[in-house]
């Protein structure tokens, strides 16, 4: 009960401290799922908040944490649950910085899909997971102001002394001309959902224009010494199309080809359309379309190449005054041995 | 006869100065326009009011920018710690969530701006207008009794601009724009800002609330407020990079 008084008080005092400011958001989520018959509705709400505290000379601090169904725990008389996503110390040098502490590492480029991020299904067509926030020492070099090096230690099952426990990567990016190109080496061990997942990997990214389209592209090659090599592929465009001088359509088109069904742990929730084969080849769309200044319609898409699963989502989203967001989305989901549909509702507040 | 001819010396060489002083070419008013709305550095705090309808949202943000680059912070609760840094003619964008850092693609800078009646190329065009624009003055006419010079500038050749024609009223004392047309090279009006508000500030005029009007939209403007502004200060090396942007 004291948590939750201690989160009143932010939430009331939230932007009148001036020292340290606080914001965040709160949502509430209600979702109906059938599937075979069955129904289920299911509400949850979480509120998140960021301290934003004053950086002191070249440090920075950074405090985020999420509290899961805090209102509906409140109602039952239950404690919430409580998740620190950011608590780290940067410290900025002459020639280098250097964070400790839980930070979110995601190594997005613009696509739907990242099949080369530092944590596998960490961002996943614009849905995060919490497996990007992770317990870790970044050592950050930059080169040029569009060039950098960033080396990485991490815990991800929490901080060890143990050595074998220990993730590390390396992402060099570089300006090249107009293209933006990334270069990555991974090591872990790492499972997920009884899968293995290849120990080590090396990946490339490169994002840019070409004839007034967005073009982006993926390639990474894991290792092991247990499992095969294998290799990810990932393809993509993006687009925008007037309708009129103002309506813009944007659609985004993607293909992601996995040599090895090991690799699938980096669709993250879009595990559910690995296919029947040993490949995986999937392509995926997104299309927006704004209705207004204020709200917009959009729609992805996935598609299983061999056939055997298609997800689709409406979402439609708008911006009601008083800082609050509607959200409602749809999913349907077509596979061989099941499918689902929902339907989802979320009002979320800014503050 | 002699009077006459002093006289009459006189008469020409106080008209033809007179006449010289005050008619300035389209060029001078640009430039002394650009001197005090062009800048070379600045921090400045806004506010950003988008409207449709009944319908607004604001946002807040802190900028920083120089000839070519800006780095933008919005301050407003929901895009709270969202950063873009234009560099040259790039755009990089920071989400703060999950702390990525994307490069923009080039077909999206002519969207408006966070569902803004600006584009991200608006923001973008950092150059002077007289490197952009070719001017011509066309009239004269007075914006809520303030006596302006209309000017008509067409995009320079080779020169890669937003809007294919401007026309301007720039304020006759002051040396501000009051108001401005944009308009594509089809010769239809794109969008009209207007100057509510213009405060000296540092020695120079420079708007404070100006409105643009999306005029392919119906009932749709933004409001940008100034709230605060310090022109030349000291960038520090490193500013406009990526590893800022962080």
């Amino acid at each position: 009960m004291r948590k939750y008084l201690l989160l009143l008080l932010i939430f009331i005092f939230a932007g009148q401290v001036s020292a340290i400011e606080a914001g965040g958001e709160y949502a509430i989520l209600a979702n109906l799922s059938w599937h075979d018959g069955t129904y289920k509705t299911e509400i949850s709400d979480f509120l998140n908040i960021d301290l934003f505290l004053p950086q002191v000379g070249n440090n920075e601090i950074q405090y985020s944490f999420i509290v899961t169904d805090p209102l509906l725990d409140l109602l039952e008389d239950k404690d919430a649950a409580y998740y620190t996503r950011k608590l780290y110390l940067r410290r900025k040098f002459d020639d280098f910085s250097l964070t400790v502490g839980r930070q979110p590492v995601s190594w997005a480029f613009g696509s739907l899909l990242n099949p080369v991020d530092y944590t596998p299904g960490s961002l996943v067509a614009d849905r995060e997971s919490s497996g990007k926030y992770t317990d870790a020492l970044e050592l950050y070099l930059p080169l040029e102001w569009n060039s950098g090096l960033s080396l990485l230690a991490s815990y991800p099952g929490g901080f060890s002394t143990d050595f074998n426990k220990m993730k590390t990567g390396v992402r060099g990016r570089f300006g090249v001309g107009a293209f933006d190109l990334t270069l990555n080496y991974v090591q872990e061990a790492f499972s997920i959902r009884n899968s293995f997942f290849p120990r080590e990997r090396l990946a490339l990214t490169l994002k840019g224009d070409l004839k007034g389209m967005g073009v982006y592209a993926a390639f990474g090659h894991y290792f092991d010494d247990v499992l095969d090599s294998s290799n990810s592929l990932l393809l993509g465009i993006d687009y925008s199309y007037n309708l009129n001088y103002y309506t813009k359509i944007t659609l985004q088109l993607e293909y992601l080809g996995l040599g090895n069904r090991s690799l699938s742990p980096v669709l993250g929730p879009f595990i559910f359309m690995n296919g029947r084969g040993d490949r995986l080849d999937l392509l995926s769309a997104s299309l927006t379309y704004p209705v207004d200044d204020f709200s917009s319609i959009s729609l992805m898409s996935m598609l299983n190449l061999d056939g055997s699963r298609i997800f689709i989502s409406p979402v439609y989203q708008n911006t009601l005054s008083a800082n609050i967001d509607l959200n409602l989305s749809g999913q349907v989901f077509f596979g061989e041995e099941y499918n689902f549909t929902s339907l989802s509702t979320g009002l979320t507040y800014s503050f | 006869m002699k009077r006459f001819l002093a006289f009459l010396a006189i008469f020409i060489l106080l008209f033809t100065s007179s006449t010289f002083v005050h008619a300035l070419t389209a060029e001078e008013i640009i430039n002394k326009r650009d001197d005090n709305e062009y800048l070379e550095t600045a921090r400045a705090e806004m506010e950003m009011i988008i409207r449709s309808g009944r319908r607004e949202m604001s946002k807040t943000m802190i900028s920083l920018t120089d000839k070519q680059n800006s780095l933008t912070e919005f301050t407003n609760p929901r895009d709270r710690g969202t950063k873009f840094l234009k560099r040259g003619d790039e755009l990089w964008m920071f989400f703060p969530d999950a702390e990525d850092i994307v490069k923009i693609s080039g077909h999206m800078l002519n969207q408006g701006m966070m569902g803004s009646d600006f584009s991200y190329q608006d923001l973008m065009e950092s150059d002077k207008l007289i490197d952009l624009y070719e001017f011509e003055i066309i009239s004269e006419e007075e914006i809520d009794g303030r006596p302006c010079y209309v000017l008509e500038g067409l995009a320079r050749e080779g020169k890669e601009v937003s809007y294919y024609k401007r026309k301007i009223w720039i304020d006759k004392e002051r040396f501000v724009g009051l108001k401005e047309e944009l308009y594509a090279r089809s010769g239809r009006l794109l969008k009209e800002l207007n100057v509510l508000q213009v405060e000296e500030i540092e020695g120079r005029w420079y708007p404070l609330r100006s409105v643009m009007e999306d005029k392919l939209r119906k009932d749709t403007s933004t409001e940008v407020i100034l709230k605060a502004i310090e022109f030349n200060p000291l960038i520090p090396e490193g500013t406009f990079t990526l590893e800022n942007l962080r």
